[in-house]
């Protein structure tokens, strides 16, 4: 996915009121934090992690709360390489919200982040 | 009966499983923006997605093309389905289901058996 691909989509899922405007907007300046570090226009596989990024802020901006992921699947993340960076990302997802995400969605996020970080493993 | 899948994670998984209950049942894979077209435009009878969280990457794309009243999140992370929901989502003829992706096993036979109650 590219960003005009990324913008199509945030078009989509900002004309129904899916995703808020603040979320859409933090979600297009953390696809091209993305990119800038990755130095690559086009993210593989990107699409689960843009499309969940803006459904969850939006949904904390709506006070609603998801219960975290299996542990499992979350200590098998934190184990991978790329879980530091993804860490990164998040931090910087944090830092346009300008507020401290529930650890539910960071836990969340962290499995996305780290999977799209594995699928362009080498391409840095 | 059409139905695609969407969504974002196991797709193949769930159109086997689709097709281990009803191989009957006419099966696409698609992308979840593709596969909710797919719906709008009368290609497919129903669509179903999984993702981690279930309403996310599995619907988002679903709810903003064939709007929320069409579209039931069937399960979330520590909210298992609930076959009583989905045969009522059913019966208000919602046609989009999202569900977390180690929910596919229950979500997927309780969704074929209500569309298939229903048609």
């Amino acid at each position: 996915m590219d960003l005009n691909q990324l913008k199509e989509r945030m078009d989509i899922l900002l004309a129904s009121s899916v995703v808020s405007t603040k979320a859409a907007d933090i979600s297009t300046l953390a696809f091209m934090h993305l990119q800038s570090h990755m130095k690559k226009n086009a993210i593989a596989g990107a699409e689960m992690l843009f499309t969940h990024l803006p459904t969850a802020l939006t949904r904390i901006e709506k006070g609603e709360q998801v219960e975290a992921p299996h542990p499992a699947l979350l200590d098998e993340v934190k184990q991978s390489p790329e879980a530091s960076i993804a860490m990164k990302e998040i931090d910087y997802v944090q830092q346009q919200w300008k507020n401290q995400l529930p650890q539910e969605e960071i836990d969340f996020l962290l499995i996305h982040y780290t999977n799209v970080l594995q699928i362009n493993k080498g391409g840095n | 009966m059409k139905i695609v899948v969407g969504g974002q994670v196991d797709k193949k998984e769930i159109e086997s499983l689709i097709k281990e209950i009803d191989s009957s049942i006419t099966t696409m894979v698609k992308s979840d923006l593709e596969a909710a077209m797919a719906v709008k435009t009368g290609q497919a009878d129903y669509y179903v997605g999984a993702c981690h969280t279930g309403g996310g990457g599995a619907l988002a794309m679903a709810i903003a093309l064939l709007g929320k009243p069409n579209c039931e999140t069937v399960s979330m992370p520590g909210k298992k389905p609930v076959e009583e929901k989905i045969v009522t989502a059913v019966s208000e003829g919602k046609k989009a289901f999202g569900f977390t992706a180690d929910h596919k096993e229950t979500a997927v036979p309780m969704i074929i058996k209500a569309l298939k109650n229903k048609s």
